[in-house]
């Protein structure tokens, strides 16, 4: 286990690289002159010209990269143009509420995924596994950002149930609620589909079809003996999907005015604020990465034919 | 109902849903009621009748007409965006599985870094830095970031079947690799391909959608579904159709590529369904 640990934590590593490097050439090679864009159209050209010193402009791009990467390392993802202060104390400060949102999308997702999956692969073929089937396509053909305006019309506006947007104090779950479900319409789908398809493949087997022979119940057989092996595949999805969920909360926090990450991003594209662009989506990268390697890690712990060495990994086959 | 009809349901609502795009997208200057440009400041914010079906927004326009003609940028990026994708995918996944050595290790390595990278964020850390972001830009930059899917599934093929009997054999009487991937070896991936491409669109309809309602996509006044949302976001309340319709259009587009994917997949790839 402990081999594979290291194995995968190495693994990790020409992978923040490389997301490192592109961002520094999208921010410091491809927009021309950070420093006119730091000081505004106006400023004069001596302000530019110290600016530039300051901000190590005047140095070759390899030293300039040699710096953006050891600053990285420390967690210095640069200076916001508008909001003069460190990218990292913007993103420290969002945190907490794109982790609350995407916590909740996830449970959800899960809660209502894996519960509808079930219901269709036990009435397989039947009218609620259609049903199942099709309001899954839908949740994963759905903008979005759209469903939770669609949301708001129908809960905050016509019915009047729910706060339009915002953040409670605490958090409070009222605030919470529509943005999680718009955000977990996605991934609550994909769920869907994974269960439904793993436990039928799983309810096939020979083992099933002993324990069934044996006379137990059908209750404990699905939950006992069908879910606990359909229940690999989905471990995987919870890490790909997790790129849709940071994506999407992007959108879902602009829409409801949910101050987070998301949120910071989208309110500096408007202002063309790119160091918090850029490090904002630096950090989501990151915790994708990093969640995907902690997925893995569980993923080996469940299943110890994971960390043979010939094997490079879930996902890897994909 | 049984698999078979579920799967030739599956296949012809898709079908069905990515012909109406198709069609409505190649005759919007006739089938359009109205110029998706033509401000009416007389008529603005109309709720859909039967003169304007959806509608008509906060300049006086026609949304429907909107609609149907932004049908044509999200067909066009969705396209396009997959087809360079395709490209680049089969050509470094073909490379490195036929090659093998070192050259296969590199590209992979690289693949891995482009794959580990959230498709939709990427996509945004590109966009954010252009002044002026605009349809073109945009269907270069999903096309260019989407491809690392698509090179490990030619990869694996490739691999797959190049130690087969009649690969061999080309070997023998002396063909060109290059030849031999193109003529003999790559038409064996088209089923796989082609799921995974028509599968590729409705992501990149969805992004596109998301990219331009966040600002970094097609500008006003180009009736892009994604900013015809963010422009009727501010009436929502009052006047939710302006809204309610380009939304819509892109969840039954994606919807219907989505099921011509999924139907594809059961058709030419059984062994896939697991993999969604």
């Amino acid at each position: 286990m402990l081999f594979f640990l290291l194995r995968r934590l190495l693994s990790l590593l020409p992978v923040l690289w490389g997301i490192a490097t592109l961002v520094f050439v999208l921010m410091y090679v491809i927009p021309g002159d950070p420093a006119r864009l730091m000081a505004g159209q106006h400023a004069d050209e001596r302000t530019l010209e110290v600016l530039r010193e300051q901000m190590g402009l005047d140095r070759p791009l390899w030293e300039r990269y040699g710096r953006f990467l050891v600053g990285l390392a420390h967690g210095d993802l640069g200076y916001s143009y508008r909001q003069r202060r460190p990218v990292s104390r913007v993103i420290f400060e969002r945190f907490p509420a794109t982790v609350e949102l995407a916590l909740a999308a996830i449970l959800i997702a899960l809660v209502f995924g894996i519960s509808a999956g079930m219901v269709a692969a036990v009435k397989h073929g039947g009218f609620l596994d259609y049903g199942v089937m099709v309001l899954s396509l839908l949740g994963i053909s759905t903008p979005v950002f759209w469903l939770g305006l669609m949301l708001i019309v129908v809960f905050s506006v016509w019915l009047g149930w729910l706060p339009v947007g915002g953040y409670g104090e605490h958090g409070a779950l009222r605030y919470l609620l529509l943005p999680a479900v718009s955000l977990s319409a996605i991934s609550t789908g994909y769920f869907a589909r994974i269960t439904r398809s793993s436990l039928l493949e799983v309810l096939r087997t020979d083992y099933i079809l002993a324990a069934r022979t044996r006379g137990l119940p059908e209750g404990l057989i699905l939950f006992k003996h069908a879910l606990r092996n359909a229940a690999m595949p989905l471990v995987t999805v919870i890490g790909t999907n997790l790129a849709g969920l940071l994506g999407g909360a992007v959108a879902t926090e602009t829409v409801f005015a949910w101050p987070g990450i998301g949120r910071a991003i989208y309110d500096a594209i408007l202002v063309r604020d790119l160091p918090v662009v850029e490090g904002g989506v630096i950090f989501l990268a990151f915790v994708f990465v990093v969640a995907n390697l902690l997925i893995d890690l569980i993923y080996a712990w469940i299943d110890p034919r994971v960390r043979l060495p010939g094997h490079a990994g879930i996902g890897a086959e994909r | 109902m049984s698999a078979a009809t579920e799967r030739s349901y599956t296949m012809l609502i898709g079908l069905s849903l990515a012909a109406l795009l198709v069609v409505t997208a190649a005759g919007a200057d006739w089938l359009a009621p109205a110029d998706p440009y033509k401000v009416d400041i007389g008529h603005v914010m109309q709720p859909p009748s039967a003169e304007h079906l959806f509608g008509t927004d906060y300049l006086g326009r026609d949304v429907l007409s909107r609609v149907i003609h932004g049908g044509r940028i999200s067909l066009a990026i969705g396209v396009i965006a997959v087809l360079i994708s395709g490209l680049v995918g089969t050509v470094i996944g073909s490379l490195a599985g036929f090659v093998g050595g070192w050259i296969d290790e590199v590209l992979m390595r690289l693949t891995d870094i482009v794959f580990a990278f959230p498709t939709a964020l990427f996509a945004l850390a590109v966009m954010a830095v252009f002044e002026d972001p605009t349809v073109t830009k945009i269907f270069i930059v999903l096309g260019l970031v989407g491809w690392a899917g698509i090179a490990r599934l030619v990869r694996s093929e490739v691999i797959s079947i190049k130690e087969r009997d009649y690969v061999t054999a080309a070997r023998a009487i002396g063909l060109s690799p290059l030849r031999i991937v193109v003529v003999h070896v790559l038409p064996n991936t088209v089923g796989t391909m082609s799921v995974a491409l028509t599968l590729g669109v409705a992501g990149n309809i969805l992004t596109e959608a998301w990219l331009s309602f966040l600002g970094l996509g097609a500008q006003p006044p180009t009736p892009s579904w994604g900013a015809m949302i963010t422009e009727g976001q501010f009436y929502l309340t009052s006047r939710p159709w302006v809204c309610v319709f380009p939304g819509l259009a892109i969840l039954l587009t994606v919807l219907g590529f989505n099921m011509l994917g999924d139907g594809l997949r059961d058709v030419l790839d059984p062994r896939l369904k697991q993999r969604l």
